[in-house]
């Protein structure tokens, strides 16, 4: 056995000699390589911008069809990123006339996961069946950033199943994913609708409902205030909260009565957002529940309190000053230290 | 009666021989079963290449980032550190520099480069920590803040960056570090992808030295010419690409080092922010962190990183890195017995068996048994006692495979993320890869039994770590 280790030790130690002068090796080829493809990206980039200067589509193709497909894919979409409308949407159009299309689709199935989730981001370029059916079948893909990415890029292109089918294929462990925001926010506004029925399900992942509602309050649209009324009353604190940062958002004087209520609840998440959204309002009424707020046990709340007395107004600076001269307590130390924020004197 | 002798002899060398081996023989387990878990989490997920298209995907649903860095006596790099900050591409973040009472210039290098002026900035002493002389902004940057306060340490002024920031999510790095200028966008991954688990991530540190600074970035990437910040190049390969990313894989990820890391705020504060006065803060921290989330029975994940996201100065003197590697032998050992109740307990799970079993066999056994078989092997074969078979064995666990730990992180290395910019870095650095283990390795094990020396006498002084300082460097 002691041999064994010994032999076995020298056997795998010149394995991964051997493998690593095959890499310095192929590290050669590949500088070169990538010294080659450099030269081309300079080209295409060259290509691109006289194209976004002068439109002369026969100066650029040629170009684009000389250049790999996935220095195109790589590159030209990075540059493609910095431009927005008539401009954007003529290189896409350019490069739809070439095998790039073609190419994403490929490696949508076929890439690592990086290349993968890429393919799904720029298959937006290229509307029409095949590339909506790529990715369609993307969102059976192992990996679950890559079905939020097809997901995202199917809304950009107008071919979103149903929200709810959509969520059933993302999975569960997808729906703790930031980037189901992402996918809320770009919704359409006719599909708010698909959203309020999202963010009502009692029995749904409070993480996915808050994400609803946050998606909600960005349409700014004031159908949903009454609903966002009943969230706010929401046994789940984090879509309560998110119900009422959207109130505040909002800015409806509507809400009042919601968010003065909430002033007083149990958790001090829901506490902190109705604070703001008193301020943001601007709900004279919460002059005194917020200056209560001032004593918080959660710091976070006392801040959030103090910040909304100020932007309240009159009343509010008013019964911060009070607060601040009061005798030495939590809340005349809030108070205080709200007026002095600023520059020093 | 000498033949008696002789017999307990050799039955006594025997029975050490084959404890060494088998130790060995474990840790060399240990490093094998890291290698596969890191090639397999490489392969799986491999890194974005391009910033640009991380911006893209998460320029509009990054949580905002405090970036908390403490500084002591960093006169020498502070203001190009800061700099680098400054310029770092994330949408939502500020800066808060946290001079803990230096006695250099740092405070005034930084007044003067930034303008800072006098600010106030109400926070609640949530965490413990020494008293601020003041809050400085600066008009040029309203990321950028300055919290000035008395000496305490560097884990006592990473509690009052704590204290003072306002974001659900913070980052602390050392002074001198370097960033990446999309450190933050890569290490902002995890939070987004898993917000509600994830509460601390840790990214790949590299070693900046003979690399050109400019602006405070790293501009053009080389490899150190001194011999001693080349091995540690391959040493960092190993703890970073293979361990932590291995550890992480499994969610038993035991250090998020203090050079770079990024915390969610909530949990850092219900246990109680830094450790004052610990060798070894960030081994620490993470551990509390461990320790709360299995105890209040939440879910939740420590991931790492792969990609380089911070560059550090290595030290390039034997003085100066004995010093440093003590100091983290004491840290480690310090940790090691101050949660010692989490070692092999059901309660911590995976992180009692496997984090804290590897702690127990790197940090606490590894270095004697290594030094203990440096001596006696060699001593009981010449003395006849020992087998050539045995000292093979031995010479296989600790070169050989040592060699092939160290080329394999390599490999990966150049699999999945070809970082070192020339052939030739690579094929220096794989002679590195090799020599590190004859000698440099070795000595390093002294130094962790001069740290077990300095721990068992209760020695907790840092040790000068001299700089030579990022600017105009390469």
């Amino acid at each position: 056995m002691l041999v064994y280790i010994w032999t076995l030790s020298i056997v795998i130690g010149l394995i991964a000699l051997v493998i690593m002068a095959v890499l310095v090796v192929l590290r050669v080829f590949h500088e070169r390589r990538h010294a080659r493809d450099e030269i081309l990206r300079r080209k295409l980039m060259t290509s691109l911008i006289r194209f976004s200067e002068d439109g002369e589509r026969q100066t650029l193709m040629p170009v684009l069809k000389e250049i790999p497909a996935a220095i195109v894919a790589d590159s030209g979409f990075e540059f493609l990123s910095l431009l927005r409308g008539g401009e954007r949407r003529r290189i896409e159009e350019a490069f739809a006339e070439t095998s790039l299309p073609d190419f994403v689709r490929k490696r949508l199935r076929k890439g690592n996961e990086a290349e993968r989730i890429h393919s799904a981001e720029i298959l937006t370029a290229f509307p029409g069946a095949a590339s909506v059916d790529a990715l369609l079948e993307a969102l059976g893909d192992n990996s679950r950033e890559l079905r939020i990415a097809a997901a995202i890029s199917l809304n950009a292109l107008g071919a979103l199943p149903p929200l709810q089918t959509v969520l059933e294929r993302i999975g569960p462990k997808g729906l703790r994913s930031h980037r189901l925001i992402d996918l809320f926010e770009s919704l359409p506004a006719e599909r708010g609708n698909e959203l309020l029925a999202n963010a009502l399900k009692a029995d749904g992942a409070p993480f996915v409902r808050a994400a609803a509602v946050e998606a909600l309050s960005l349409s700014e649209d004031y159908r949903f205030l009454v609903a966002l009324e009943d969230l706010a009353r929401d046994p789940s604190p984090e879509v309560a909260a998110a119900a009422l940062r959207a109130l505040g958002r909002s800015g409806h004087p509507g809400a009042s009565g919601t968010v003065l209520a909430a002033l007083g609840s149990a958790d001090w998440e829901v506490r902190r957002e109705a604070a703001e959204a008193s301020g943001r309002i601007g709900i004279v009424e919460a002059v005194e529940p917020l200056t209560s707020l001032l004593g918080d046990g959660e710091w976070a709340v006392r801040y959030a309190a103090g910040k909304s007395l100020r932007e309240i107004g009159p009343a509010g600076m008013e019964a911060l000053q009070r607060a601040a001269t009061e005798e030495s307590s939590r809340s005349q130390r809030t108070a205080s230290l709200i007026l002095s924020e600023g520059l020093a004197a | 009666m000498n033949g008696g002798w002789h017999q307990v002899l050799l039955h006594t060398s025997g029975i050490v021989a084959w404890i060494v081996i088998i130790f060995g023989l474990i840790q060399t387990f240990v490093y094998l079963l890291q290698l596969v878990i890191a090639a397999y989490a490489l392969s799986r997920r491999p890194p974005v290449a391009r910033s640009s298209l991380l911006w893209h995907r998460y320029g509009d649903i990054a949580p905002p980032i405090s970036l908390i860095v403490p500084a002591y006596n960093e006169q020498m790099n502070i203001v190009e550190s800061v700099h680098s900050m400054l310029a770092l591409e994330y949408p939502a973040y500020e800066v808060i520099v946290v001079n803990d009472g230096s006695k250099d210039e740092t405070l005034q290098r930084l007044i003067d480069a930034f303008e800072l002026v006098s600010f106030r900035r109400s926070f609640e002493e949530t965490i413990k920590h020494e008293p601020i002389r003041g809050i400085y902004a600066s008009p040029r940057s309203d990321r950028l803040f300055v919290v000035d306060k008395f000496n305490g340490g560097k884990a006592d002024a990473q509690n009052a960056g704590i204290n003072v920031c306002r974001a659900p999510i913070f980052c602390v790095i050392d002074g001198d570090s370097i960033l990446e200028p999309d450190a933050l966008l890569r290490a902002v991954q995890p939070f987004i992808e898993d917000p509600e688990r994830v509460i601390a991530v840790g990214g790949t540190i590299r070693i900046a030295n003979n690399s050109t600074i400019e602006g405070g970035r790293v501009k053009t990437v080389r490899l150190p010419t001194r011999v001693l910040p080349l091995f540690q190049v391959a040493e960092y390969l190993r703890a970073f690409l293979m361990a932590r990313l291995a550890w992480s894989q499994v969610n038993t990820l035991m250090l998020v080092s203090g050079a770079f890391g990024v915390f969610r705020r909530r949990e850092a504060v219900a246990v109680g922010g830094f450790t004052k006065g610990s060798m070894g803060e960030d081994l620490d921290f993470v551990i509390k962190l461990h320790r709360y989330m299995l105890d209040k029975k939440k879910e939740y994940r420590i991931e790492f990183i792969p990609e380089p996201v911070c560059w550090t100065e290595a030290p390039e003197t034997l003085a100066v890195l004995a010093r440093q590697r003590s100091r983290w032998q004491r840290g480690a050992l310090e940790v090691f017995f101050r949660y010692r109740s989490m070692l092999f307990n059901p309660r911590y799970g995976r992180v009692g068996f496997l984090g804290f079993g590897h702690m127990l066999i790197v940090d606490v056994l590894g270095p004697i048994m290594e030094v203990f078989g440096y001596i006696l092997m060699p001593l009981f074969w010449l003395m006849g006692v020992l087998s050539t078979e045995h000292l093979l064995a031995y010479t296989a666990l600790v070169f050989v495979y040592g060699v092939f730990v160290s080329v394999a992180s390599l490999i990966l290395e150049e699999l999945e993320l070809k970082r070192f910019p020339r052939p030739r870095d690579l094929a220096i650095l794989t002679l590195a890869a090799v020599a590190e283990n004859f000698g440099y390795r070795q000595i390093n094990n002294f130094w962790r039994i001069k740290g077990y020396w300095q721990y068992l006498r209760a020695d907790n002084s840092w040790g000068e770590m001299t700089r030579t300082g990022f600017s105009k460097q390469g």
